[in-house]
């Protein structure tokens, strides 16, 4: 259920909430609404991060890796905001950033305030969108580990139209190129079930 | 899972089933838990993949657009931070004073209507182009950044050789067009972008207005405020606008 892609039908009951422009003018790469974010939502950010053991160029590399995150659930997942912008990207700017603080073994850092939101959309929404990411690691982390066959030809069946086009280029024939590409998907995904990642994305 | 399951996964996913055999492998994947999950993961595994090699340049594009919106805003940023440092109270308290007593003059003397350059505060913008158009694309982003919008012109118009479906640049030149008063142009490319529904249907909308503004033509300017709708990032400046056109 975890893995489920059905999120959009779960939340359909939902209302959307006016600040979706926000998500659909990242996906649209509008200049102008990206703009619009950073004049609106980055000071507090900025502010957050530089009061707590970061600086101004951290504080612009996180809002850069938050937006992409933002970015991918929204592709990916459809992500439909149910709560104010504002909320949903400085909770999840907040968490990446006591992560980082976490990893740095050179800083020991208390952040005292609380890292959840007493919002119920706000934090579900925020839970969604980092199991997304963990997900993607995970899943690009063991496309990596897969042998450079597989890889090529999974690359090739997703860039191109069809599989007519992925035979063609590859020097296979179509039969062979669909059966493997099956083979390769399963191989994947037997090394995504072994991997101890998955059972903690599951649990 | 067996290699046939990964098999019939694939032929399930892109319709290549027969109408029994999709019904037994719908039944199947109601009564068995593993075949279920395993499915499951199959689609999640091809959706994954899916974005990551369908969306790969769009993706990459997005990333460096915003690589570059953050540095100019952080540029922006720690200039105001620097000029603010030096600006000490007792100056601002003058510098306030003097400002509400021209204000006060101005008002008496100067007719209310709202001005083309009291609105028009443009983004600083940046680029994404294919192919090679690299520097033509730099010297239009600098032209258009520091207000040399005679120079942009030339370079907008030969980027969009190159990409002429942008709209992206297709408001960047009708932008250019209108500070160097060459309305009926711009005009022309706003109301054609304005046919489609696109990304930047509201922004298209205010640089009309702002067209209109501009040739003090207040009923299409009110015309094209009207349009915008209140979800859009632009409401508040247009209803401004509107309220100071009353």
């Amino acid at each position: 259920m975890i893995f489920s892609l059905d999120k959009l039908n779960e939340m359909s009951d939902s209302k959307l909430h006016e600040d979706q422009k926000y998500i659909d003018g990242l996906v649209q790469n509008n200049s102008f609404i990206i703009q619009s974010i950073y004049e609106k939502f980055a000071p507090k950010v900025i502010s957050y991060v530089c009061k707590n053991s970061g600086d101004q160029d951290q504080a612009q590399d996180l809002i850069q890796e938050v937006l992409v995150v933002i970015y991918d659930q929204a592709k990916s997942k459809n992500l439909q905001l149910t709560c104010p912008f504002d909320a949903y990207f400085f909770l999840l700017c907040k968490r990446k950033w006591l992560n980082i603080l976490k990893k740095s073994s050179l800083k020991q850092v208390t952040i005292n305030e609380e890292i959840v939101s007493n919002n119920e959309p706000v934090q579900e929404m925020v839970l969604d969108t980092e199991h997304t990411e963990t997900q993607q690691h995970l899943f690009d982390d063991m496309f990596q580990k897969l042998g450079k066959v597989c890889k090529t030809l999974l690359t090739k069946s997703f860039q191109l139209n069809s599989m007519e086009d992925v035979a063609k280029a590859l020097d296979l024939t179509y039969g062979y190129a669909r059966k493997k590409k099956s083979l390769c998907i399963g191989k994947l995904t037997r090394m995504i079930q072994e991997s101890p990642a998955y059972q903690n994305l599951k649990t | 899972m067996e290699d046939r399951d990964y098999i019939l996964f694939e032929d399930y996913l892109t319709n290549e089933l027969d109408e029994g055999q999709k019904a037994n492998f719908e039944k199947r994947l109601k009564e068995d838990k593993d075949f279920r999950e395993a499915f499951e993961l199959y689609q999640s595994t091809s959706h994954f993949l899916s974005h990551k090699f369908s969306n790969a340049q769009e993706r990459e594009a997005f990333k460096q657009k915003l690589h570059k919106i953050s540095d100019s805003y952080s540029e922006t940023n720690k200039v105001a931070i620097h000029k603010t440092r030096y600006f000490k109270p007792w100056k601002l308290a003058i510098a306030a004073s003097l400002l509400a007593i021209i204000g006060a003059f101005y008002s008496q003397w100067f007719s209310s209507t709202p001005q083309y350059e009291d609105f028009a505060d443009h983004p600083k913008i940046s680029l994404t182009v294919r192919g090679d158009s690299q520097a033509i694309k730099k010297e239009a982003e600098k032209s258009f950044n520091t207000e040399n919008y005679k120079q942009a012109i030339p370079l907008f118009k030969s980027l969009l050789e190159v990409e002429p479906e942008s709209i992206e640049l297709q408001v960047y030149l009708a932008i250019a067009l209108i500070e160097q008063d060459r309305f009926k142009k711009a005009d022309t490319i706003l109301n054609s972008i304005l046919e489609l529904p696109n990304a930047y249907s509201s922004q298209v909308k205010w640089y009309a207005a702002l067209s209109k503004l501009k040739q003090e033509d207040y009923t299409m300017t009110k015309f094209y405020l009207e349009l915008i709708t209140e979800d859009a990032m632009e409401y508040d400046q247009a209803q401004d606008l509107l309220r100071k056109l009353d």
